[in-house]
Order: C-alpha cells, then sequence, then structure tokens
C-alpha cells in the first residue's frame, strides 16, 4: 500500500529551484534512507513532504488525497517530522519535550489523557530514555539531545515519520539502536524516510535507499541494486571499496574519485 | 500532563498572594482609615470613607492587581513567542507606541478637554504600534525580523514622544508628559477601570489561547508547524493580545517597566520552563508584584506620590543583576 507519494514535485527556495520533478512512492511498512551529497535537497524534500514548503509543481499525495488540501492538525496525527536542527529554546525537561509530540492529540487546554501518557513512556521507552525523563534538556550531550527529539517525534504516534540525519552525532551503539527502531516501526506497518549520511547504516538497515543529487533523484532500489562503486563516484566524486558480508554491504571510501581530485587540485592552484 | 507538585500550589499560592496584597492596599491611602473600617466601608455604607473606598481605594487596587497581571502575561507570551528571556512590550514598540499616543493627547491638548482622550489615544498608538511592526516584520517564521521591525517601531515612537517634549511650548504639558512617563495609579477613577478591563481581558484571553502554540515553538518554529501549529495565527494572537493587554496598561497608568520583564524570569523555573504553564503564573505572579510596588510607594513617600513605574524599575534591577549573577555561575 502506497503511504505516501509524489508526482513531479518541484519546490523552489527563495526562488532558487531546489528539487526538480520528483517522483517517489513510499510504502506503508518501509524504512527508507534517502543519500545524497551535501546540498542535493535532502532536507528540502523531507520538509516538502512534511507540509513544510509550499510547493512549485507537482502534488505530494498521503494516503490517495493531497497533502496540501490536508488541514495542519490532521497532518501533524499523520506525519511526524524531526529536524536537522536539535533546538529546544528553554530549560524544559525531557518528559515534557517528548510530551510535546502528543499536541496534535490533543485539544487546547485538554488534560493528558491515559493514551497520551502511554504514547510517552512508550517512546522515552523505546529512545532508551527512562534514565533521563526528568533532566533538563539543555544539560543533555548533543547525542542524547538527538535521541530526545526523536523520542518526541515517536510520542507523535504518526503512520509516517521523516528524519533530517536522525543518526548524526549519535556514537556507533545509538546508531544502530535508531535503525532497530525505525526497523521495527516499519514493521508495524510505519513508513519512515530518514536522510542518512553514514552510506553504511543506510546500506545495511534500509529496505531501500532513494540517492538524491543536485535536485533529482538519480536511483532509488535497494541497497545492494544501487550501491556501487560507479554509482558512489558519480554522485559523491569517492572512490570506495565495497564489498558485502551476510548483513549486507560493507562501503569504505577510499579517497576521491580522479575527477574530484582534479577539482580539487585545480581550485588549489592560484 | 499531570501536575508536578510546584505546579499544584504555585498558582493557588501566587494568586492568595496577590489577593492578600490587593486587600492591603485597599487599607492604605492618604485618608488614614482604620483597616478594618476601611474594608467595612466597601460593602455597607459609611459615608464619606465609602466614598474614599469606593471611588478612590478600589479603582487603584483593581488596577494595580489587573495592570500587573496583563504587563506579567504579556512578558511571558512575548517571551515564549520570541523564544528570548529579555523580550518584553517595550521591545515590541507597543508600550512606546502607547505611550506616544497619550503624549501626542497631552501636547495636542485633548486630555484637557476630555479626560479620557489620553487612555484612548495610548490604546490606539498601541494598535498602531503592532500594526506597524506586523507589516514590518514580514513573513519569516524567525523572531529576528519581528525583532528588528519592533526595535525600529520603539525607536520611532521613542523620538516621537522626545520632540513632543521638546517642542511643547507650556511647561506644564511638558512636566504632565513627563510625570506620565514615570506611570503611576494616583487618582485613577472606575472609569478608568472599565475603560481598560475589557481590553486587558480580552487581551489575556488570546495571550492565553497562545500558549499551546507557544509551547510547540519551544522546538523551533519549523517543528511547531509539524505540530500543527499556524504560526500566521499565532504571531496575530501574540500581537493582538499585547496591544490590548499593554496597550491598556500604557493607556491606564503610564511605562511601567519591569514587571513584563522580570515576572516571567523568576517563576520560569518554578514551571518547569513550559511556556503555556509560565503565563498563568506570570498573570498572578505580576498582579502580586505590581500591587506591592504600589503599597511600596505609598509606605515610603505617603505623601510624595512616588512613581510607580519608578518603583517598579528599582525593585525589578536588583532582581535582574541576581539572576544575571546566578545564570553566569551557572548555579540556574
Amino acid at each position: 500500500m502506497t503511504a505516501l507519494e509524489t508526482r513531479a514535485l518541484c519546490v523552489a527556495l527563495d526562488g532558487r529551484p531546489v528539487l526538480d520533478r520528483i517522483d517517489l512512492a513510499l510504502q506503508a511498512g518501509e524504512f527508507v534512507g534517502l543519500i545524497g551529497p551535501n546540498g542535493a535537497g535532502k532536507s528540502t524534500l523531507l520538509r516538502a513532504l512534511a507540509g513544510l514548503l509550499p510547493t512549485r509543481g507537482g502534488t505530494i499525495v498521503l494516503d490517495g488525497r493531497p497533502l496540501a488540501r490536508l488541514p495542519a492538525g490532521a497532518r501533524a496525527r499523520r506525519i511526524a517530522y524531526v529536524a536537522q536542527a536539535r533546538e529546544v529554546a528553554w530549560s524544559l525537561d525531557v518528559e515534557a519535550v517528548v510530551g510535546l509530540g502528543r499536541l496534535p492529540h490533543r485539544a487546547a487546554f485538554a488534560p493528558e489523557t491515559r493514551g497520551d501518557r502511554a504514547a510517552i513512556d512508550a517512546a522515552l521507552a523505546t529512545m532508551a530514555l527512562d534514565g533521563l525523563r526528568g533532566h533538563r534538556v539543555d544539560r543533555l550531550s548533543g547525542g542524547e539531545l538527538a535521541r530526545v527529539l526523536i523520542a518526541r517525534a515517536l510520542a507523535q504516534d504518526a503512520e509516517l515519520l521523516l528524519a533530517d540525519e536522525p543518526a548524526a552525532g549519535l556514537d556507533p551503539a545509538h546508531q544502530i539502536a535508531l535503525m532497530t527502531v525505525f526497523r521495527r516501526l516499519a514493521g508495524a506497518g510505519r513508513t519512515v524516510l530518514a536522510s542518512l549520511h553514514d552510506l553504511n547504516l543506510a546500506a545495511r538497515w534500509c529496505d531501500r535507499v532513494i540517492v538524491l543529487a543536485g535536485g533529482r533523484i538519480v536511483a532509488t532500489g535497494a541497497p545492494e541494486a544501487v550501491l556501487d562503486a560507479r554509482l558512489l563516484a558519480s554522485v559523491y566524486g569517492i572512490e570506495a571499496h565495497v564489498d558485502r558480508d551476510p548483513g549486507g554491504l560493507l562501503l569504505v571510501p577510499t579517497g576521491l574519485s580522479a575527477r574530484s581530485a582534479a577539482a580539487a587540485r585545480s581550485e588549489d592552484r592560484p | 500532563m499531570t501536575l508536578s507538585a510546584p505546579d499544584r500550589w504555585l498558582l493557588p499560592l501566587l494568586g492568595g498572594l496577590a489577593l492578600v496584597l490587593a486587600a492591603v492596599s485597599l487599607t492604605i491611602g492618604a485618608a488614614g482609615l482604620a483597616p478594618s473600617r476601611a474594608l467595612a466601608a466597601l460593602i455597607v455604607d459609611d459615608g464619606a470613607v465609602s466614598i474614599v473606598m469606593r471611588e478612590i481605594r478600589l479603582p487603584r487596587a483593581i488596577l494595580s492587581v489587573s495592570l500587573g497581571a496583563a504587563l506579567g502575561l504579556s512578558g511571558a507570551a512575548l517571551q515564549g513567542y520570541l523564544r528570548n528571556p529579555l523580550a518584553d512590550a517595550g521591545l515590541m514598540g507597543i508600550g512606546p507606541g502607547a505611550a506616544l499616543g497619550a503624549v501626542a493627547a497631552i501636547y495636542g491638548g485633548v486630555s484637557a478637554l476630555f479626560p479620557l482622550a489620553l487612555p484612548l489615544m495610548a490604546l490606539a498608538g498601541g494598535f498602531v504600534a503592532m500594526a506597524l511592526v506586523l507589516a514590518m516584520a514580514g513573513r519569516g517564521d524567525g523572531p529576528a525580523g519581528l525583532i528588528l521591525a519592533g526595535v525600529a517601531v520603539s525607536s520611532l515612537a521613542g523620538a516621537l514622544t522626545a520632540l513632543a517634549l521638546s517642542l511643547s511650548e507650556n511647561p506644564f504639558a511638558a512636566l504632565e508628559i513627563v510625570y506620565w512617563m514615570l506611570g503611576s495609579l494616583n487618582d485613577r477613577s472606575m472609569q478608568h477601570v472599565w475603560l481598560a478591563l475589557p481590553f486587558m481581558a480580552g487581551g489575556g484571553l488570546l495571550l492565553v489561547l497562545a500558549g499551546r502554540g507557544l509551547d510547540a515553538l519551544s522546538l523551533g518554529a519549523e517543528t511547531a508547524r509539524s505540530l500543527g501549529v499556524n504560526m500566521t495565527a499565532l504571531r496575530l494572537l501574540i500581537l493582538a493580545g499585547t496591544a490590548a493587554t499593554v496597550g491598556a496598561a500604557t493607556a491606564i497608568a503610564g511605562a511601567i517597566g519591569f514587571v513584563g520583564l522580570v515576572v516571567p524570569h523568576l517563576l520560569r523555573p518554578w514551571v518547569g520552563a513550559r511556556p503555556s504553564r509560565l503565563l498563568l503564573a506570570s498573570a498572578l505572579g505580576g498582579a502580586a508584584l505590581l500591587t506591592a510596588a504600589d503599597i511600596a510607594a505609598g509606605l515610603v513617600a505617603p505623601d510624595r506620590d512616588l512613581k510607580l513605574g519608578v518603583v517598579t524599575a528599582l525593585i525589578g534591577t536588583p532582581f535582574f543583576l541576581r539572576l544575571i549573577a546566578a545564570g553566569r555561575s551557572g548555579s540556574r
């Protein structure tokens, strides 16, 4: 079942075209990795899919209905979004921040329900934050804050989770824990789209990767089918050693590709 | 969310404090009445004493409580909206805009002909300032545009006020402007109460409605929008609510600083820093602080008409310095 689909989606930021005719479809129960070099348009795509940007052309369809026609409150109950910037303005405690994920489910001035409580507790447990419940977020480490903000999105209990570089700044153990959380969500029928810079995380944990470069999708498919040395050279300008083991692909960037290296040399020249 | 322990007693405590202070303020005044007789005269007719109580002291107590609440609430809402603990209505140009309206009324001599012209023009000045800020701030979600626009409108209103002062040929008008700007609750009547209360109540309601959006905004504008918050509506709620509350407060009492800045600051740790919870707490805290300041002004110099704005600044500054010092040493 298709959870979210775009047709010829075009997005411009300050008049500059960033996304160019994006066609993609996310299936329910799928964990999809969004990869591509800096400036490829990954964040813009995630924000557009979250309904946070005006589109210049094309449509975004959520469960068969145009996303643009969905009221903001209803949208927030169906799509959770984790921003790349990790900002919390005040010295709130962890539980309060995670509780903000319940806002779309609560009427104004309504007290917390048992369902809210359960969702908050589950999100805290999932992100292994039980011990930090009462801690103030401005005293947390960067990685802890990242986990709190992901737990906030989990508490939102939406069918679609869009996460912008959720693994950045996490140690390897927490990166893997996060990937298993996303896998579990997908296993429960939810849909996860996360931009990732760590190619091995994408290759080993995602059902599918979408490769974005220059505002276009240049490849999409199962990691084993898509991620090869040729693609990495053309998209990232790197040479990589590609191997596989029973757990999936192993990608080790070994250097800049000949073309990138030449470009770098020419920039060095006066 | 369940109320944590401090929340349970904080609001009753602050509300009780404001009520007690209001009762105390009713027993203090130039007439030198015994407290029990003074309070009884409010309800049971006691000739001249009742007139003093109902016409002079009661409006003063109501105004100190409601103005303090309006200032505290608007400060908390603006700080939440701008995600900045230094924000207050002065920064948004609304206080200075209202002051300019009042000064124009005094300068133009309208207020001498028609006493309510001053508060009415002050209210109008606050709303004009708000509209200017909105128009200048543009459409961005970030607080920077709004703060810049607010500072610009503030400076403009301040400059025009100074211009009115320097051009004033009537020294009495100039003196009146200066005194008015210092902020005071002297000689206010029930007429002032009826004029200001609807604006403060309506504006206060708008600000309280913004609480949910302010909570979401703790995570940044983009995440707030992803949680279903309409940022355009939130901005309107905040600015219209501030213009009504602070415009009315300034219209009645002149420029009273520091309440909107200090009260949310003091109370933030006690509500777990949640912007929505800070709103009501700051309203009650502001009511208590302004009433206390008014009592202090009456006790320290009963016959000298110590200006309320001066007292709040004198109380506020040491508190503020302590906060800065505590913040620097990292103990908060």
